[in-house]
């Protein structure tokens, strides 16, 4: 097992994907981070001021702003982590070299939550040295030892892990990397964050408090105030749930489908 | 055949087997053997299993019905597959953005396979001065040797190589044509498969055609290809025949021809056609190797099993004139076409092709 996750890790470290990746989420965060922190508390377009730094929803917010973009990479790298070896048609070897399918699979999931993990570190890291600047410069409190603030860095991490898992079983049952990244992108960032908007608007918030995207800002408990809607979250420890079991039932599916597939 | 008494662990056997894809019967009821110590050719048109039996012997594809195992085992079962077999199934089982050392890396990892033999196998295939260069700029060749590096990592006993000399250059195709025949020197049972027997008919000791998911003939390959005959012209056959059978060599056809040399010249020039079309049997019963080759035409005899100089001795001993005296080589592409066609498509066999 450990050299089937020895080999699972040289594979996402010999193509230039992984490091692209790295850049993109790190530039992301930073560039989040700074604009949630200078815009906080102040009225923007004329309309009533958002809430200030003296908020600690606010501060988790800045320092997790990257999450969005962070947990969405997650999922394209589970995704081509999967779908990448139907495409490249390298399962074969994969499969030749570990004819017992189910060791794939686990290896893979192991190394795909340890690498999603080390995102989550870099996004946390990018937006809390960017975020705690800019606050300091306005003259807020950093607030990174109380307010929750570090239970919500760390399972901003989890959160970025659980998601590779997700990718996972996307690519296991879609086995176009092309169509099953537009997919889960298109899911994850547009269409599933406009029916948790749409849901709460239409004040039935409780019901898309259990979609995977506000599953994960529960982890975080951002600020949910400004737009004229209040979105409804689950607790902290519900989201974590909540995801974890999304992330349980892909795992299982992308195993089930991959044992059985014939590869040709 | 060899098979029963070489080392089971390195026997590749196929039992029964059976691979319905849909309402595409891809493997039809096809069982065969594959021994070690010799390379075996595994020879069909395109189309005809191949692809989908080795996938199933690699355990990567689930046969409907019936065995593949290697050494007695299925692949699936196999405690140390690199180690056991080593297989090339596509040259384009690779990723482009990845280069070819850090490829095989990945893949030496599965079995603990020191970098050392990577290197080593890398070096092996001819590929050492590009194992650092992405694989997206290799030609069709180099894929090939890469994929041939990847089989050998492991230092397996079993190969299974599929259509390994597609996109090789004729130099390339030589230097694999010495390196699976040094392999099998070695001892360990090479599997080739291959759409051309012309590709692989200096390669190969066994055959074993398929077509249509169903097998055709197993054997070795002097047994397609039938003892060397010659073929020798004259204006006078019935004495050169007796001549040579004094002599005490195998005489076919002649006398009907007589002493009339105006016959013989149009009937010496149609020998090439009789000897092709014969191939053609197309009874099902692969009647090929001896016995299987058409009638010589008037004027020109067969003596089977000596060679033109000894043939042309007897003649030069006897007096007699000849107009012709050539080896008869068999025609091994037209023989497996002749094997492999599919009746329904090829429709009815031509006339007198099956006497």
């Amino acid at each position: 097992m450990i050299r089937l996750i020895r080999s699972e890790s040289l594979k996402l470290f010999t193509t230039r994907l992984w490091w692209g990746l790295l850049i993109g989420v790190v530039l992301t965060s930073v560039a989040f981070a700074i604009l949630a922190a200078s815009t906080a508390g102040r009225s923007l377009g004329g309309g009533a001021a958002s809430p200030g730094l003296n908020d600690p929803a606010v501060v988790r917010s800045v320092y997790t702003a990257g999450l969005g973009v962070a947990y969405v990479f997650a999922l394209a790298l589970g995704v081509i982590a999967m779908a990448g070896e139907y495409r490249h048609q390298t399962m074969t070897a994969t499969v030749l070299a570990s004819p017992r399918r189910l060791r794939i699979v686990v290896s893979k999931l192991i190394t795909l939550i340890a690498v999603g993990a080390g995102y989550g570190v870099a996004t946390v890291a990018a937006g809390v040295l960017a975020g705690a600047v800019v606050i300091a410069v306005r003259g807020g409190e950093l607030r990174l030892g109380s307010d929750g603030v570090p239970r919500a860095l760390v399972l901003a991490v989890l959160a970025v892990a659980l998601w590779t898992v997700l990718g996972l079983a996307v690519g296991t049952l879609i086995r176009n990397q092309v169509l099953a990244l537009l997919l889960a992108i298109g899911i994850a960032w547009i269409a599933e964050p406009i029916v948790a908007f749409a849901l709460n608007a239409l004040n039935v918030g409780e019901v898309a408090e259990y979609l995977p995207s506000q599953a994960t800002s529960a982890l975080v408990q951002p600020s949910t105030g400004g737009g004229g809607v209040t979105i409804s979250l689950l607790p902290w420890w519900g989201g974590a749930l909540v995801l974890l079991g999304y992330a349980l039932v892909a795992g299982a599916l992308g195993a089930a489908i991959t044992l059985r597939r014939d590869i040709t | 055949m060899a098979a029963a008494v070489a080392d089971p662990s390195r026997v590749v056997a196929v039992e029964h087997l059976t691979k319905r894809f849909g309402s595409v019967l891809a493997v039809d009821d096809l069982s065969f053997a594959v021994a070690p110590g010799r390379v075996t050719g595994f020879l069909g048109p395109n189309g005809a299993g191949k692809t989908t039996t080795l996938r199933i012997l690699l355990s990567l594809v689930t046969p409907s019905s019936g065995r593949a195992t290697i050494g007695g085992h299925a692949y699936r079962d196999l405690p140390d597959p690199l180690h056991t077999v080593g297989a090339a199934l596509e040259a384009t089982g690779f990723h482009s953005g990845r280069t070819a050392r850090d490829h095989l890396r990945v893949l030496a990892a599965t079995a603990a396979i020191p970098g050392r033999r990577v290197d080593e196998v890398l070096g092996l295939v001819g590929l050492a001065d590009s194992a650092r260069r992405r694989v997206g700029g290799y030609s069709m060749g180099m894929r090939q040797r890469l994929a041939l590096a990847a089989a050998m990592l492991g230092d397996p006993a079993v190969l299974l190589l599929d259509e390994p000399a597609n996109g090789l250059d004729p130099e390339g195709i030589r230097w694999l044509r010495g390196f699976l025949r040094h392999l099998a020197g070695e001892g360990r049972t090479v599997l080739v498969s291959s759409h051309m027997l012309s590709e692989v008919r200096q390669t190969v000791d066994d055959v074993v055609i398929i077509a249509r998911g169903r097998l055709i003939r197993q054997a070795p390959l002097e047994d397609l290809e039938g003892a060397p005959a010659t073929l020798v012209r004259t204006p006078t056959p019935g004495p050169l025949a007796r001549a040579l059978t004094t002599a005490g060599m195998a005489v076919e056809g002649g006398p009907a021809g007589g002493d009339q040399p105006g016959t013989a010249d149009g009937a010496g020039a149609a020998t090439g056609d009789g000897a092709g079309a014969a191939t053609g049997t197309g009874t099902g019963s692969a009647v090929l190797g001896t016995g299987s080759r058409a009638a010589p035409p008037d004027g020109v005899l067969r003596v089977r099993g000596s060679a033109p100089s000894s043939v042309g001795a007897v003649a030069h001993r006897s007096g007699i004139e000849l107009h012709e005296l050539r080896l008869e080589v068999s025609d091994l592409e037209a023989t497996f076409l002749a094997l492999t066609a599919d009746p329904d498509e090829q429709g009815p066999i031509p006339e007198g092709a099956a006497r």
